[in-house]
């Protein structure tokens, strides 16, 4: 097992219906016009609670990953990956990943959402050729 | 300048696998052992100060343990593994203020249990993950190791650390450990030992991650007048700072490269008016290696980038130009915090470290560091007999 459920809270509605659709949303600042990432309640760059949902083009590059490690009969195995994700608009935004991709900071990756038992719709890593 | 206040006692408890203990009856023992090493009585604190650890089993309640009446200062503290310097920090103002005038800060904490796996126990608290703040861990960042490792590799990838240069840092702790009866570890440790040990979270390996420890530790902050005529050494406070950057999530995030130490340590040596060369000794947050590599680097005691070559040339180890994590920090002493660096910075210029005293002990470094560098705090400490 490695995706957890996520239940859905109220700021988080409007994301996840879209993540079931296979949309990115971010969020855009209504006083600044700056992109934060999906979690922040003020926008990053001037504190305004002015947000409002807006699709993201849904690239971007990896800026950092891990590959978190499972115990294997005496060895351990790659369990999966999860990265950190610059997304073209300039907000973070973390995503899973299989274990067997080769990953390296500025790979260019999209993101895609994965269906979870019993929660949301998470995002996932594709990998361009 | 003259100093903030002083650490005029500290206790530490039986440290590690000890069993059959709760964190409030290693605290009450803890403080206790400090006031003793104080010369002062449990009735002459008048401020208490207390930060549990991962299972939050200690709070303020400890006050009525201790039979502790008329306090002027009492709070539970949290800023994670910056909690002491914070602690000690707050004492140090609520003292020259005059809202109190000894004051005990005490870290305890219980998440090893016989016969249960300490991920489990860190793990175990698996309540419903809800709404956004908690993607990360769905997604698969569960506990300090995974955010760490990514902050370690976006390091690797900018700067061209290598796990080779975690090693260093792992050897050099160990062969601290390994002089010091307080230490959980005591054999040595070759960098061959941590390149073949098992993979936790790439790039972090087994050596890579700090102990888990049953235990606590306090110290007793006082003025610098009240702590010369106590019992011990004076250990005088000269330059506190603390930084909590909170990392913007997006592209002028310097989260992996850059963390609080730069701003949290510039305050300090403002403070005591010192410069990072002037250091005699150093105790570094350890979390994982790639904590104390980061940290020797933002406190200046080399060039960003360098942190591997600064304890690859022997600098930090036994004999070194500036030794640091002198007792083998969180990766072979013990895990208490910010009270690992503390407590093993107050023996140490006190001159009580016995076969792992640093010959120079005059002006000691200590950080604290908490969240995934979300949280940092800085003591400069000097022996000021």
């Amino acid at each position: 097992m490695s995706l957890l459920p996520l239940q859905r809270d109220t700021w988080s509605a409007a994301f996840f219906d879209a993540a079931a659709r296979g949309q990115l949303l971010i969020l855009r600042c209504g006083a600044c016009q700056q992109f934060s990432a999906p979690q922040v309640r003020h926008c990053a760059f001037c504190s305004s609670g002015e947000l409002e949902w807006v699709r993201s083009i849904g690239r971007g590059e990896i800026v950092t990953w891990t590959v978190p490690h499972r115990r294997e009969n005496g060895t351990t195995e790659p369990a999966y990956v999860v990265a950190i994700v610059q997304l073209d608009e300039g907000p973070w935004i973390h995503a899973h990943g299989s274990s067997d991709v080769a990953l390296r900071a500025g790979r260019p990756v999209s993101i895609t959402f994965a269906p979870v038992d019993g929660g949301e719709f998470l995002p996932v890593l594709a990998v361009s050729a | 300048m003259s100093a903030a206040g002083a650490i005029a006692g500290l206790g530490m408890t039986a440290m590690g696998k000890v069993y059959g203990k709760s964190a409030e009856d290693f605290a009450d023992e803890a403080v206790t052992r400090a006031c003793q090493d104080a010369g002062l009585a449990l009735a002459d604190l008048d401020g208490l100060l207390v930060n549990a650890g991962a299972m939050k089993g200690v709070n303020l309640r400890l006050s009525k343990r201790l039979g502790l009446r008329d306090l002027r200062l009492a709070a539970d503290v949290q800023s994670f593994g910056s909690s002491a310097g914070v602690m000690v920090q707050t004492a140090c103002l609520a003292i020259a203020a005059g809202m109190a005038t000894a004051v005990a800060c005490v870290f305890a904490d219980d998440p090893l249990s016989e016969g249960v796996s300490t991920g489990a126990r860190y793990a175990g608290r698996s309540d419903q993950l809800s709404g956004l703040g908690a993607m990360p861990n769905a997604l698969g960042l569960r506990g300090a190791v995974a955010g760490y490792a990514m902050a370690a590799r976006r390091h690797m990838s900018v700067y061209g650390t290598t796990s080779l240069d975690f090693a260093e840092v792992a050897v050099s702790a160990r062969s601290w450990a390994v002089m010091n009866p307080h230490a959980q570890m005591d054999k040595p440790l070759t960098v061959e030992d941590h390149q073949q040990g098992r993979m936790i979270a790439e790039p972090f390996r087994l050596f890579d991650c700090c102990l888990v420890s049953n235990g606590a530790v306090a110290v007793i902050v006082t003025s610098v007048d009240r702590a010369r005529d106590l019992a011990q050494p004076l250990v005088a406070i000269e330059g506190m700072g603390q930084s909590h950057p909170d990392y913007p999530m997006d592209g002028r995030s310097r989260f992996g490269l850059v963390t609080g130490a730069v701003e949290s340590g510039r305050q300090a040596y403002e403070m005591a008016g010192v410069r990072a060369e002037d250091i005699a000794f150093a105790e570094l947050y350890d979390c994982f290696t790639f904590t104390t590599l980061v940290s020797a680097e933002d406190y200046g005691f080399c060039e960003k980038g360098e942190g591997g070559d600064f304890f690859r040339s022997g600098a930090a180890s036994p004999g070194g130009r500036l030794p640091v994590n002198t007792g083998g920090g969180h990766l072979s002493g013990y895990y208490m915090w910010g009270m690992t660096p503390l407590s093993e910075a107050v023996m140490q210029v006190r001159g009580q470290a016995g076969e792992r005293q640093v010959p120079r002990h005059d002006l000691a470094l200590v950080s604290g560091n908490g969240g995934t560098f979300d949280d940092h705090s800085t003591l400069i400490l000097a022996d000021r007999r």
